[in-house]
């Protein structure tokens, strides 16, 4: 690279003997492959910017309806082998009296009753994708694992014992408050003590209801009143997202003796006083919630 | 209960039955067992009893097993009573359920007709005319040989449960 400042003769500065041309001369180099270095930078992010989407062309691709630059390949069976990119999930009387058209050509759709996935291809219709249901010869069918039981809460959750049953252990011999005596240890039988005893500390939270209504209510303030006293003593705790994606209304989610861990904390119907109970169950998936305080 | 609104759509779909511990799988038109399934209606040795619903030990039993051809339905079945009863398999045309009783052996004797004796020559105060003796032929008799049916070949003692 040849220098753009030219320089014929030398000089020598004085008071350090140091040769001033040659400082000039490294400095002249720097400024010049820096000016060289820019607009191949500036061609590179160019070259970069234009082959991203714009960001209509985002929007466009991921709706579900209208075309699509982003197609996939074609589906064999499919008219127009778009895919419209959507997913839902809903029961299996709701999937087929959703209304499908070609808009909705290749929508896959899971069935929370069933376990069961299917894909719309159109205009041939439904196919089944994949998944197993459980089905009883000559009773109801089980609902699968996990999914939404009508009330915020799931069925059949595989247990958990991990705790070894401490949690449960300090409901059943919580205090009148949420705030038990003694420094924050970490352990599930503190945490059990806090959980029973803000129940204690609220108890008119847990009165039988005249409705589902005021039960759920009550319910979601103690919930909310639990991961706060839990919260204030130094627990990680929040809310208990289930496997099918809801946060759940009657469980937490809570890191006890360094383990995340997801606790049942309570039963009963509306008619009857709200219990509020330790049951280990799993996966834990914690939902970060700052709690209702005092 | 299996769902009764499956087309060609469904073509492929595949249940549990919990009860039974089957897989089945809906072929577009009817169901029909699950890739890789073995069935039902059958004994088996176990030397650890299968956990799960889909086993009944045959100790007398009765229980229900499932079939899919042409429905999946549940049949009724008396399990043989193997534990008080404990008996080798045979192959036979139908099972018919019945233990059948121990036949003892047949046991045929080789002939028990004793040959005759040998001619032997008695000799004394020669010489006198030799007389011979004992050349006259004789038999011996035995009684009848009898097999009791408790005879027991090398064995081992099994579980043996059957497939609902």
């Amino acid at each position: 690279m040849k220098d753009r400042v030219d320089l014929s003769h030398e000089l020598t500065d004085q008071t350090y003997g140091r040769p001033v041309v040659k400082a000039l001369r490294d400095l002249a180099r720097v400024v010049n492959a820096q000016a060289q270095a820019l607009p191949d930078l500036a061609a590179q992010v160019g070259g970069l910017a234009s082959r991203q989407l714009s960001l209509p062309q985002i929007q466009q691709a991921l709706a579900p309806t209208g075309s699509t630059p982003l197609n996939p390949p074609a589906i064999p069976g499919g008219s127009s082998g778009s895919g419209s990119g959507s997913v839902k999930y809903g029961t299996h009387s709701a999937r087929l009296s959703f209304a499908v058209s070609a808009s909705t050509d290749g929508l896959i759709w899971y069935e929370t009753d069933r376990a069961l996935t299917y894909q719309y291809h159109d205009p041939a219709g439904w196919r089944y994708l994949c998944g197993i249901m459980a089905v009883s010869l000559l009773g109801d069918n089980p609902l699968p694992p996990g999914s939404d039981d009508g009330s915020g809460g799931t069925t059949g959750l595989p247990a958990d014992s991990s705790d070894g049953g401490q949690t449960a252990a300090g409901v059943a011999a919580a205090g009148p408050t949420g705030h038990p005596a003694g420094p924050y240890d970490g352990t599930a039988l503190r945490a059990g003590l806090i959980i029973g005893g803000t129940s204690n500390e609220w108890p008119l939270l847990s009165v039988a209801t005249p409705d589902q209504a005021t039960r759920d209510s009550n319910q979601a303030t103690l919930l909310g009143r639990i991961i706060w006293h839990l919260l204030t003593d130094g627990y990680t705790a929040g809310k208990q997202r289930n496997p099918s994606g809801i946060i759940s209304g009657d469980k937490i989610a809570l890191v006890e003796d360094g383990v995340l861990r997801a606790m049942d904390v309570f039963t009963g119907v509306y008619t009857a006083p709200l219990v509020t109970q330790a049951i280990q169950v799993s996966p834990a998936n914690l939902v970060p919630d700052p709690g209702i305080p005092d | 209960m299996l769902p009764t609104d499956l087309s060609f759509h469904d073509a492929g779909l595949l249940v549990w039955m919990f009860e039974y511990g089957h897989a089945l799988r809906w072929s577009g038109a009817k169901w029909e067992w699950a890739p890789g399934e073995t069935g039902s209606g059958y004994i088996q040795d176990f030397v650890v009893a299968p956990t799960g619903p889909g086993w009944q030990l045959c100790d007398g039993t009765t229980v229900d097993y499932l079939v899919v051809d042409p429905v999946p339905a549940a049949v009724s079945f008396t399990t043989p009573d193997l534990v008080t009863n404990p008996v080798y398999a045979r192959s036979n045309a139908a099972y018919t359920g019945t233990i059948n009783a121990p036949v003892a052996p047949t046991i045929t004797a080789p002939g028990v007709t004793g040959a005759p004796s040998a001619t032997v020559a008695v000799e004394s105060n020669a010489p006198v005319t030799p007389a011979s003796v004992g050349d006259a032929t004789h038999t011996h008799t035995i009684g009848a040989i009898t097999a009791a049916a408790d005879g027991e070949p090398r064995n081992l003692d099994v579980l043996p449960f059957f497939r609902r």
